[in-house]
């Protein structure tokens, strides 16, 4: 463990046994004791009783009367046109492939096995299936995650070199997903793309997982991943917040520009959207 | 604590229509929500009422939200976070390091409530000179005082990577500050 990774450790435990206690620890650099100012002048202040307890009433009076679902008519959830879409595809390969069985097996084939192009092959017929940008992005995501899954297991398996190979087709992967998001009508987007970035955050999360358990040599594939996510989600949530994803191209600093400038500089050229 | 058993079986409810079960969410993350708003939007009606959007617009999402093994406030987080950037990207309001509402102390004297108010603004302005992703880690772990485990589901890191960033964070915050340490 790295000093910095026990001091932030030592932190956390510190701040967890002041939770209980009004005495600021003596001992240390000050950092738990900075810490605990903190949260102690700036915490935010609770609710209004008033707001509160007439929170429920409000939000039934508010909420649409018709379902939690947007359509007023009943369509299927993408999941279940999902499943139909993949079992007519799983049967249309069965047929080309001669039996019921290796479609459904392709469903579990990580990069390098037999099956592998089989599955990938009914990725691709599911995509031929899917027309509208919303769907399209959903099933982006379950791509990514797809990919994100399998290097996770070739990571157990001490497979390096599929890693970065699947880490790369993850990568186009959210390159496209990024491309389609920006189709999205408005009055889907919002709820579409929190899907997507929230989704994309959870990859983040597995792969830093595998980073700790790969080999130094193959971390690298992991960061560029890492990195592309990151971008991802800031341009997922440029889209949201209606920018454009150049607004964020490549090798820009997401965190540029932001936030106020401790001393003055020459006038901003960039015009806010 | 809530279950992740009741909190799966009231958003399963929520979305076959049942609007009491998705209220029953709404009661249960609206202190979590509120405050994560507060911390950032001054006014109290402005954050009221975007806590109230982050919910509505939960609820119009409900058909598109998928589990995937995370927290349920990690879906409402990304919702106020988005919220709170475009209100204050239309209106300009934010929490301002002067004349911000003070939280009310019992009985201090008058010379110890104006240091207490002097130190709250050196710690305001030093806070918004930071990143933002410093900014938001000190927010949710010790504004919100959220455990670990809750604030790497809402930032979408690993827990390992959150406790190092929030220490990176106070320790920029520190030399915001100047405090001098050897």
């Amino acid at each position: 463990m790295s000093d910095e990774s026990r001091r932030a450790l030592e932190l956390e435990r510190r701040l967890e046994s002041l939770v209980h206690s009004d005495s600021i620890s003596r001992e240390g650099d000050g950092i738990e004791d900075l810490a605990l100012r903190v949260r102690r002048s700036l915490a935010p202040p609770a609710p209004r009783a008033a707001f509160t307890d007439s929170a429920r009433g409000r939000l039934l009076h508010r909420l649409p009367r018709e379902s939690a679902r947007p359509h007023a008519r009943q369509v299927p959830s993408f999941g279940a046109v999902r499943r139909l879409a993949f079992a007519v595809a799983s049967v249309l390969l069965a047929f080309a492939l001669g039996t019921a069985g290796v479609a459904h097996a392709a469903q579990e084939a990580l990069p390098g096995d037999a099956l592998y192009s089989v599955k990938r092959g009914i990725e691709t017929a599911l995509w031929s299936f899917t027309g509208e940008p919303e769907a399209q992005v959903e099933l982006l995501s379950s791509f990514a995650a797809e990919r994100v899954q399998e290097v996770e297991a070739l990571a157990e398996a001490g497979n390096d070199a599929l890693v970065a190979q699947t880490l790369e087709a993850y990568q186009q992967t959210l390159q496209q997903l990024q491309t389609t998001a920006g189709k999205l009508a408005p009055g889907v987007r919002a709820a579409a793309l929190a899907q997507a970035e929230a989704q994309v955050q959870q990859h983040v999360i597995v792969l830093e997982r595998v980073k700790a358990q790969v080999p130094e040599q193959a971390q690298a594939a992991i960061e560029r991943a890492l990195e592309r996510s990151s971008h991802s989600r800031e341009v997922l949530e440029q889209l949201e917040q209606g920018g454009s994803p150049s607004d964020l191209a490549p090798g820009q600093d997401p965190n540029k520009d932001r936030g106020p400038k401790r001393t003055p500089g020459p006038p901003e050229t960039k015009s806010k959207p | 604590m809530t279950s992740k058993l009741d909190e799966d079986e009231l958003i399963a409810r929520a979305r076959q229509g049942d609007r009491d079960a998705f209220a029953d969410l709404y009661q249960r993350y609206l202190p979590m929500m509120y405050a994560y708003v507060r911390a950032r939007v001054f006014d109290q009606a402005d954050a009221e009422d975007l806590t109230e959007q982050v919910f509505l617009r939960a609820f119009q999402s409900l058909a598109h939200y998928r589990p995937r093994g995370w927290p349920y406030s990690a879906f409402l987080y990304r919702i106020a976070r988005n919220l709170v950037i475009d209100h204050v990207r239309q209106t300009g309001k934010t929490v301002p390091v002067e004349g911000a509402e003070e939280r009310p102390d019992p009985s201090p004297s008058a010379d110890e409530a104006l240091i207490q108010q002097e130190d709250k603004r050196r710690l305001k302005q030093a806070l918004n000179r930071l990143p933002p992703d410093y900014q938001e880690v000190i927010r949710l772990r010790l504004l919100l005082s959220l455990p670990t485990p809750t604030a790497a589901a809402w930032l979408g890191r690993s827990e390992g990577a959150v406790r190092v960033l929030l220490f990176r964070a106070v320790r920029a915050l520190r030399r915001e500050l100047g405090v001098k340490h050897e």
